[in-house]
């Protein structure tokens, strides 16, 4: 693994590696300080950028996004009370109240640091975990398979919007998605209603960038012309020895939270961040200064959502089922790119895999330099008003589709997409639950189905094997969870708000 | 209509409904005895999502109150969202016959225009360099061969 990982290094390096994690963050960190661009959109509008790009610094980029965009949500938290990402939502609770009192600047630096202290802990997990995980998963047959990515389904009932209800049918209905095409095991096409277009099922992409970035600009047009006023002066960024020894506690255990949280399927940065809160409120000694502008309120949550980030690449990678809305859409960057996630990954492709590893610990060392560098130029980025960047986000959108495969196909699927899911939105329901079911419905379905045939059509086999019974008993606990968790709250032991985005 | 939940659990109701009488029509496998036929999931994910389409009806039938709330918009936000909307299908059209660079131009013009912003010079810097920038990136770079019409 050290040999592999020394190659993953010393292939980062090489200059155009190096260029795109770099270019990865600067954007992610731009994405990510303007708030109503989130980190999901930003891959996906990036990922027609990567078509014509190496496997190697096109999956680093989008991770480099990623990260970026996580710490990025915090410029505008802080700066002007309006979190640039749902996970920087917590952010704001200490972040703007700090800047009110002219200490912009530190409570920048802190969460540069913080995020950067947590996405560095969780990129060593990664490499620790992912491996690991990634052996013990080459031992699972399909039944394995199909339980665990019915799990990683039924995660989605904790995903996006408040209903369980509404964002399991989004799953559902991502997954039927899934099912239009030609049928890989019989040969015959389902629902395409005769379109040639539609007889390699529906592509990832298109319905991606829909979703999560056309469906973005109806919305701020819903919304109309926004600008932000920004008077505060930023200066004196970096914390001082003594206030970054006094929250190292809360970098510790937000870095554990963070990345446990990511790791589990279909959880993001947006829970880590405000458990990642609700804990340095309750281990603090300043428990009472919560909320009025203290350094400990920005670290906490900063270091747990970026800590998320590489926790969600664990099982993105080794199991192939997304830890995260955003590692969603890099996954179908990955199949993009003609690389399927999973255990086989690490075998098919261990040089990618341990070069995204590398990627990714570049990736927030140099957010934490150009982070804490470049504080004042990127603060300047929420004055950007929406009206001259929705435009050219929706013809990206366009653009960016038709690059898939040079049709007007692919921009009809985009254009259709971002309508249902602005007007899904408006009814309350969320993208990533259907993007998820999207991308697991064919795992789904073709290892129920290699279930059945090689097991003469016997559906118990699901409840004969270890994992599988495993796996389906935390399906049955996953989607028992906020039923749990409601009875929890009414009973009075939740000792704060309930948490979502 | 009670809420709007209900009107659309119901139009759901009856997509899924239909989607389920058009997998009757896929052909069946000769190995159809030891194999699953392609309609197989299609009707398993159908059905469990007319499960929980028929939970969101009743549960929004049995609702005393219609107390879901949701935004109203004004004319204004509506002729914005929908007018973008028409853009955007009017750009994907249009790119074809004009075209895609001239169609860029022309989207974020109309756009900002539709928005209320009156700065003609911020308009026109916009609408010049985002056409420049997919010329460079996408044809020249990526070489994506764009859609050129009879314009460019």
């Amino acid at each position: 693994m050290v040999e592999q990982l020394l190659l993953g290094v010393n292939t980062i390096l090489q200059p155009w590696n190096f260029l795109a994690v770099l270019l990865g963050v600067v954007a992610g960190i731009i994405i990510g300080a303007l708030p109503g661009l989130t980190s999901p959109m930003g891959v996906a509008l990036l990922i027609p950028f990567t078509y014509g790009m190496d496997r190697v610094p096109a999956i680093c980029m989008l991770v480099a996004l990623y990260c970026g965009g996580t710490y990025g949500g915090s410029i505008s938290a802080i700066l002007v009370h309006a979190p640039g990402t749902p996970a920087a939502a917590a952010t704001t609770f200490d972040g703007y109240p700090l800047a009110q009192k002219g200490m912009a600047g530190k409570a920048l630096g802190m969460a540069c640091i913080s995020s950067g202290v947590g996405g560095l802990f969780s990129v060593i997990v990664l490499i620790l975990l992912a491996p690991v995980l990634a052996d013990i998963a080459i031992k699972f047959g399909p039944p394995e398979y199909f339980a665990l990515a019915v799990f990683g389904l039924s995660m989605i009932s904790s995903l996006g919007a408040r209903s369980t209800l509404k964002n399991l049918i989004g799953g559902a209905l991502g997954v039927f998605l899934a099912t239009v095409g030609t049928d890989e095991m019989s040969g015959f096409t389902r629902y395409d209603f005769g379109s040639t277009h539609l007889m390699d099922g529906i592509s990832f992409i298109p319905v991606m960038i829909g979703l999560f970035a056309a469906a973005e600009v109806f919305r701020q047009a819903e919304a109309g012309i926004r600008k932000v006023m920004l008077d505060k002066k930023i200066t004196g960024l970096l914390p001082s020895w003594k206030e970054i020894k006094e929250v190292k506690a809360t970098l510790l255990r937000s870095s554990l939270i963070g990345t446990f949280i990511g790791i589990l399927p279909a959880e993001g940065g947006t829970v880590a961040s405000f458990i990642g809160y609700n804990e340095a409120k309750r281990f603090s000694k300043q428990r009472e200064k919560f909320g009025t502008g203290i350094l400990e309120g920005v670290a906490g949550p900063e270091t747990a959502n970026n800590a998320a980030t590489g926790g969600a690449m664990v099982p993105t990678l080794a199991l192939g089922i997304p830890g995260s809305g955003t590692t969603a859409v890099i996954l179908g960057a990955l199949l993009i790119h003609g690389m399927r996630p999973g255990p086989l990954l690490f075998i098919q492709h261990a040089n990618v895999v341990y070069a995204i590893f590398a990627g990714m610990f570049l990736a927030n060392l140099i957010f934490l330099m150009v982070g804490l560098g470049g504080a004042k130029l990127f603060s300047q980025i929420v004055r950007i008003p929406n009206y001259m960047l929705t435009p050219i986000i929706l013809v990206l959108c366009i653009v960016g589709s038709y690059s898939l495969h040079n049709n007007m196909a692919d921009v009809w699927i985009m254009l259709i997409s971002g309508v249902i899911g602005y007007k899904m939105r408006e009814h309350g329901f969320s993208a990533a639950p259907i993007v998820l079911g999207l991308v697991l419905g064919e795992l789904i379905e073709i290892s129920l189905r290699r279930s059945l045939i090689v097991f003469e059509n016997n559906p118990f086999i699901f409840f004969t094997r270890p994992y599988s019974v495993l796996f389906l008993v935390l399906t049955v606990l996953g989607l028992l969870s906020p039923a749990i968790r409601s009875l929890i709250e009414n009973r009075g032991f939740k000792r704060s708000k309930p948490i979502r985005s | 209509m009670k809420n709007r939940d209900l009107r659309l659990g119901l139009i759901l109701m009856t997509i899924l409904l239909v989607l389920y009488g058009v997998s009757y029509t896929f052909p069946k496998s000769v190995m159809s005895e030891t194999h699953t036929s392609a309609a197989f999931f299609p009707r398993i994910v159908l059905i469990v999502a007319m499960g929980l389409t028929s939970i969101l009806i009743i549960t929004n039938i049995l609702r005393k109150d219609a107390s879901s709330v949701y935004k109203v918009l004004e004319k204004e936000q509506k002729l914005r969202v929908l007018g973008s909307m028409a853009l955007a299908l009017g750009f994907s059209l249009g790119a074809v016959f004009i075209g895609t660079l001239v169609s860029i131009f022309l989207l974020i013009i109309a756009m900002m225009a539709l928005w209320g912003v009156r700065n003609k010079v911020t308009i026109l810097l916009v609408a010049l360099l985002t056409p420049i920038f997919v010329y460079v990136i996408f044809t020249k770079i990526l070489l994506v061969q764009f859609p050129t019409g009879f314009l460019f």
